[in-house]
Formats: C-alpha cells, structure tokens, sequence
C-alpha cells in the first residue's frame, strides 16, 4: 500500500469530475458542504479526514511525482491515465476515516501510555518519563487506572489478552500486528520510530504510517462491534465522531424538526438560502431517516438517476440541462440518497 | 527542618551542588536573587527545594512550553502532585479548570503571555504567593541571546513595594544583561550568584575543513572510532535527516531529531538515546531541553552557532556525571556567511519597518502588512512589539542596536574557530569570567589532548536488535 495507490482510488472515483483539490480537502477533513457531499457522491467516505495533517506541499509533491509517471493528467480535474488504472491495483483498504477523523490517534495515544505504565508497574518501576505528554492523554490514563479495582500485575495480564484476541480476531494482517506492537515502550523496551521500522520491514515510512493507520481503524471497528473486551473497549470512549453534522447544520436540523422550512429558517437564521440547503445535504447524507419526500418525488428521483447511468456523470451542469424543471438543490438531494431500491 | 535534610528527603541528594545553597539562604529570608548556572547545574533545585520550607505557592514563568512541560514532569516525577502548567496549549476548558483551583496547586507555571493577561493576573495576585521565579531570564535582555518581546511585558509586574521575593534564573548572562534583568523585573539589591561557565569535564576542539564534503567525512571517521553517547548539531532539519540516514548506513544505532517531527517520535526517539539504544542524535538546536542524560561523552557542531551562549548551553549536555567529554566544532569558511543570513533573516532593515508602519497606518491587517513587507514571522512579532512602546524612528534605533547585538556575537564566534590561543579561555571570556587553560586535556590549540579514553574499545560495535515476534513483544512488555 502506498500513499500513491491511495490517491490513484479516490481520483479513479472521482474520475474527470473535481480538481486535485477537492481530494485535497478530503484527506485533510475540510467540513465544507461541498467535500461532505463529495464524499458521498463519490464513496469515498473511508478516506474523509485521513490525514489530517497533510501538508499541501507534500499532496503537491505526490501529485507532481505521479504526472511524472504518467499515472494522472491534471487539466483543472483530475483524470487517472490508463497506465494510472494499471496501478492502482485491487487491494482493499478497511479504513474508516469518515467514522474517526484523526481521533484514532489519541486511542494510539492512550494506549502507548497504558501499555508504557502497566509495564513499569508491573516490574515495580514507579518513575519513568511518560511517552505522551499531552495532558489530555495523561488525565485520560490516570482517570482509567483509579477505576480499577484489580491488581496492577493482572491488569497488564489482561490488556495483554485483550490486545493479542483482537489482533487475532479484526482480521489484521501479521505485518500490522508487528507495526502496531512495534511503536509500544514499556519496562526496558523502547517503541522504534518509524524510519527504524522502515529500516528492518524494508517499507517505505509512509507505507508503513498508513498500514498502521489502517489497522488502528480495523481494531477500533472490531471493539465498536465486540465489547468483550472491557479494557480496550474503555480505551476506545470518544475516539469515534458521535455527531456527523457540523455544529450549523445541527441548528438547522432543530429549526427543521420543529417545522420550518428552508426559507423560513434562512430568514431565522440571517444565513443564506444556499447555506440552509447546504445543511439539508448534511442531514441528508447522515441521517437515515432524512424525510428527502418533502423535496422531490420518486418519479423525479429514478428520472435523474436513468440519466447519471446514462451520461455516467454525476457532475450537475450536465443534469441539471437534463432535467431544467429541478432545482439544483433537488438535484443533489437526490443523487445524495442514491438510486431506488429495485 | 535543615535544609540538607529536606534536601536528601526529598531529591535524594546528600549534598548541594556549588551555590545552590547560597540563594536558597537569599530566598528563605525573603530576598531576590539572580542565579546564573551553568546548563545542568542544578539551576532548579534553586526553587524547588526553599517551595517546600515556605507556606503558599511557586509561580514559575517560563518562555518555553517545552520548558515549562519538562519542568512539569521532572517534579511529578518526584511524587509532586500539586504542579500545573498554564499555557496557550490548554483548551479552554482545561485553561478554566486550572484557573478555578489555582490555590491547591504549590507549583504554578506561566508563560509570560497567560501572566500578562488580566484575568490570569488577578487570580495570580489573590494567592499566597512564597516567592517567583522567572527562568531563563536572559530573554528578557536585547542583549541576551534569544530575546523575546514577550517578556519585557513583565516589566510591570514587579513594580509593587509589596511583593514576594523574585528569583531569576539563567544559565548565561554577562553583566549587561544582568543588569538589564534587575531593572525590568524590579529587582531590589538582589544576590547574585554566578557559578563559573567553565566545564573542566569538556574538551575543546576547531576543526578546519575545506567543505561540506569534508565534514561529513570527518564525521562518518570519527563516529566510526570513536564512543558516544553523541549529539552532532546540525542547521536545519532536512540536515538533520540526511545525515542520521547516512551515519545510520554505516550501522550505527542514529535518529535524526527536530520540531518537525510529531510527538510520538520525538519522545521514542529521546527514550532510545537515555536508555542506551541509541548512540547518536542528529539534531537541530530544537534537541537539549528534556533530555536527562548524563553520560553523553561527545558533541560535535557542524555548523556555527550563532552565539557564544548557544554554543556553550549545547555543549554543556555533555559531561554532567563529571567524566570526561568531548566538544568539537566543525568550520569551513563560508559558514559565516550562512549563520549571518540566518540571523539577519529575523531582522528587519530600515526600510522594512518603515513600510510595515505605514502600511499599519493605513489599517492594514498586521499578517498581510508583515506578508507585503517581507516580513519572517519572528520579525514582525519584534516589531509590534516595538511599535507598541516608541515611535517609528526609535524602532529603527532599538532594531539597529539588535543588529549590532547579533553581528557582534557572530563576530565572538568568528574570533572563537580561528582563534589560536586556548578556547577554553576564549569562550568564557565571552561571558566576562577568566579561566586559565586546563594542565591536561584543555583543547586543540592547546595541543595537550589525549582522546585514547574516546577510542572504540571493538571496532565491531553492531548490536543487532532482534526483532521481537508481536506475541513476543506484547509478552515482554505486559507479561
């Protein structure tokens, strides 16, 4: 797996239809109306928010690298090249970016200072420098501790337990076993840092980052799935978005849910008619039971999807001269909740 | 209590280290003192100890977070609970928290800009307050060698008649910067304890090399024949880098360490180098700060350090158990020339603040005015500093005194690598001290350095880390 290969998936779906950009704000999380509702045109909602703290020199970089190779074209969008579909390759990735946002990193975190502290306990070291220094983190473990009622030696016992069952059981493969087990420090055992991984796996840094990155999702959707697993499963409190909708958007789906219409919550709220339909996509793209009946009907919804397959295009321009008596805000309402079932 | 009592009860130490003892005296009888230590001399035991002889609490301020968040964790791990950092790290939430039990905490750490916040200020005052302490307190001076703006905003803080004893504490200050810390923090006939800058324990060595070519090589050779623990300081972080992959190419146990490196890896990678698994650190001067090690035997520069204080703070890592260690700094002619751009980079010329401070005038915003004037982010947060206190042409005095200020300790560093008389004596010197060239082992232009004790006993060094299988891993770790 590479950084690369990971690009080349999300540009192939995005095939001719945004700019690097737009791929752009989907790795990094940007909480626009435009990239939530580019996630869920283009499923790819497993890559949302993946790199939080990607730089645009190195997206640049990686863009560059791969025109160089002849894997895309760039004219204003994006196309992946033949040679590009060659490459992508047909691995499966099982991240979960939507469901996580980068807060995988503090259950990492939580779980170095864990391991770090049970095994300094465990061999009656009471002194030792903590790996994580953010405070959040400490208060975190120092909660978790004081709630236990076991011994220090069996609760290393069992975190041991729980962490070698779900390795086994969330289907991680024997490499990210390694990796994730790697950056552990405990009692006279220092974690490696990735270039010293890279080093003896023979893998690049970024590779090995995003193996790890993956399976940090994997374990965190088994323990989402399995809570037999009482350390862990603590461990894991919070590090999954609870509220999808950004925090104007939950405002206008209260102003919703009491009756209002667009309009009319346009003028509460002193925003604009596009924000407020914005918000309406959110809700749309998040809530099972977004009542999208209000807005269009099922003849209007199959007509534009018999015209997506058609044109094999979700780009609205093209619909919208398809079908000039929706608005574009129908038009994306419906592409957002999808075909009908058959 | 005694004090060598709680001394030994609480730090576990037998005895004080050279003038420790002399201003913890000062402060327990109420008086102020400047402490100017040597890099890990026990500067801050200084305040620690005399906190727990006197009711109320410690307010420490602190420029650096880094700083403050080690300080931190040195006294938890000293079984001190009551200890809090207040900085523009917090979240709000965990910022009000601490403001609303600021009384139980006995250690309180600020930086300069919480302090100066009104708020913060007013609950600050409400305490009972044993005493202050103000750390690294050069850069609070022009003339110290990491000036920040931020800190001659605690001028005002001090001026009240009635107060707690003030403590300042730095590890490098001449006399005009002593000077100019007693006047900005009000100091009242303060104590002055000042411990000598010279390190018996280190050797001194300028090694002239034709170019970067050469120094690589020098260092490739020397790490191959000779021991760490070592920190090679490096100029940036791409170097940094670089150069760890390549010393790490040749089997030898190296990480590359800098700002730009996320947390994780950062504190992995200082573990390593204090439990032994790593013998060297490439770094940038982001390294130093945290690290508790005290058998590092060898520090080699590679390029110049902009001051005589930078330099002498990096080197004194080495040596602090007292056995002997090695200083090596690596020149070629144009590294002046390279540390000058670098510095002057931060400084704005005439015609830069006079264009920044009519754009300001015209109201434009301070990071587009700062972006049109060309402007480096260090740079502008001077001069608004600046512009805040004196008019336009005073700002382009004081900044020219900068610039006299930063060409003048780049001039130190000239006469240091193409010195030909002892650099022992040289260097410190520049701290206005005297010291007479050591009878053994003082330094290159001395000619009396005998590095057998450095040699590599086996030429083989490879400790090949087994790779542990994860169950394996997970075993040893957790049992």
């Amino acid at each position: 797996m590479s950084f690369d290969s990971i690009l080349l998936t999300i540009f192939q779906r995005l095939h001719g239809e945004r700019s690097a950009q737009g791929v752009y704000h989907i790795l990094r999380g940007k909480k626009s109306g435009q990239t939530l509702q580019d996630v869920e045109y283009y499923q790819v909602k497993s890559y949302y928010a993946l790199l939080p703290h990607l730089t645009a020199s190195e997206f640049q970089q990686a863009l560059e690298r791969m025109q160089a190779d002849d894997l895309i074209y760039i004219n204003e969008l994006v196309y992946v090249t033949a040679k590009g579909q060659m490459a992508t390759g047909s691995e499966m990735w099982r991240f979960n970016g939507w469901n996580y946002r980068g807060l995988e990193r503090e259950f990492a975190r939580r779980l170095a200072l864990l391991v770090q502290t049970l095994s300094n306990l465990r061999s009656g070291e009471t002194m030792f420098m903590p790996i994580q220094k953010e405070l959040p983190t400490q208060q975190f473990i120092k909660g978790f501790l004081r709630n236990q009622s076991s011994s220090m030696i069996s609760l290393s016992t069992s975190l041991r337990k729980e962490l070698e069952y779900v390795f086994t059981h969330s289907s991680l493969s024997d490499l990210q076993c390694t990796i994730v087990s790697g950056r552990l420090t405990g009692y006279k055992l220092t974690g490696s840092t990735w270039e010293q991984m890279a080093d003896r796996l023979n893998m690049s840094v970024k590779t090995i980052q995003l193996y790890y990155l993956e399976a940090l999702h994997m374990l965190l959707d088994y323990l989402q799935h399995h809570p037999n697993l009482p350390l862990l499963s603590e461990l894991a409190i919070g590090c999954r978005v609870d509220t999808y909708l950004t925090q104007s958007a939950e405002r206008t789906q209260k102003l919703f849910e009491r009756g209002y219409s667009v309009e009319q919550i346009a003028s509460l709220r002193n925003l604009k008619l596009s924000t407020i339909e914005d918000h309406f996509i959110e809700m749309a793209a998040n809530m099972e039971s977004f009542p999208y009946k209000e807005f269009i009907t099922e003849e209007q919804r199959d007509t534009v999807w018999r015209h997506v397959e058609q044109l094999q295009t979700k780009r609205l321009r093209l619909l919208k001269q398809q079908c000039p008596e929706l608005s574009y805000f129908q038009l994306r309402l419906i592409i957002i909740i999808g075909r009908r079932e058959s | 209590m005694e004090l060598q009592e709680v001394l030994y009860q609480k730090f576990g130490y037998e005895s004080f280290r050279p003038g420790q003892q002399e201003v913890i005296t000062e402060l327990l009888a109420g008086r102020d003192a400047v402490a100017i230590f040597p890099t890990g001399m026990g500067k801050s035991l200084c305040y620690q100890l005399p906190a727990y002889m006197l009711d109320g609490t410690v307010v420490i301020i602190s420029p650096l977070v880094a700083l403050m968040e080690d300080q931190v964790a040195n006294l938890r791990k000293h079984k001190e609970k009551r200890v809090v950092a207040i900085n523009s790290f917090l979240s709000r939430q965990e910022k009000e928290l601490a403001l609303s039990t600021l009384a139980q905490y006995k250690f309180i750490f600020l930086s300069p800009e919480m302090m100066m916040q009104p708020s913060v200020r007013q609950l600050v005052q409400q305490l009972h307050i044993a005493f202050f302490v103000v750390d690294e307190a050069h850069c609070i001076s022009e003339w110290g060698f990491d000036f920040r703006p931020d800190y001659l905003r605690l001028k005002e803080l001090f001026s009240d008649i009635e107060r707690a004893p003030v403590l300042a504490l730095t590890a490098t200050a001449n006399d005009k910067v002593v000077e100019d810390i007693i006047t900005y923090l009000h100091m009242r006939n303060p104590h002055i304890e000042r411990q000598p800058m010279d390190r018996p324990a280190i050797s001194y060595s300028v090694m002239h090399l034709n170019n970067e070519l050469a120094k690589t090589e020098w260092i490739i050779k020397r790490l191959a024949t000779t021991i760490g623990p070592g920190v090679i300081y490096v100029a940036s972080r791409k170097r940094a880098d670089e150069l760890s992959a390549i010393i790490r190419e040749r089997g030898i146990p190296t990480a590359s360490y800098h700002g730009g490196k996320e947390q994780d890896e950062r504190s992995i990678i200082q573990q390593q180098f204090v439990q032994g698994e790593l013998e060297w650190i490439c770094a940038t001067n982001a390294f130093g700060m945290g690290i508790h090690k005290d058998d590092i035997r060898q520090i080699i520069h590679e390029h110049l350090p902009a001051t005589p204080s930078a330099y002498i703070q990096e080197v004194g890592r080495a040596g602090r158990d007292g056995e002997k260690a090695a200083a090596t700094l690596l020149y070629s002619e144009r590294d002046i020339q390279k540390v000058k751009f670098i510095v002057y980079e931060d400084l704005p010329d005439e015609q830069q603040i006079l264009y920044y401070h009519s754009l300001l005038q015209s109201r434009t915003p301070c990071q587009l005015a700062a972006e049109q004037a060309g402007l480096s982010e260090v740079a502008s947060r001077l001069l608004d500093y600046y512009l805040e206190q004196y008019d336009v042409e005073n700002v382009v005095r004081q900044i020219q005194q900068i610039y006299q200020v930063k060409e003048k300790q780049i001039a130190e560093m000239e006469s240091y690598v193409k010195s030909d008389s002892c650099l022992r004596e040289k260097l410190v010197q520049f701290f206005g001290e005297n010291t007479l060239p050591a009878e053994t082992d003082c330094c290159s232009n001395c000619q009396n350095l005998d590095e057998d004790w450095l040699i590599k006993s086996e030429i083989s060094t490879e400790r090949e880390v087994e790779a542990l299988q994860w169950r394996d891993r997970l075993l040893q770790l957790l049992g």
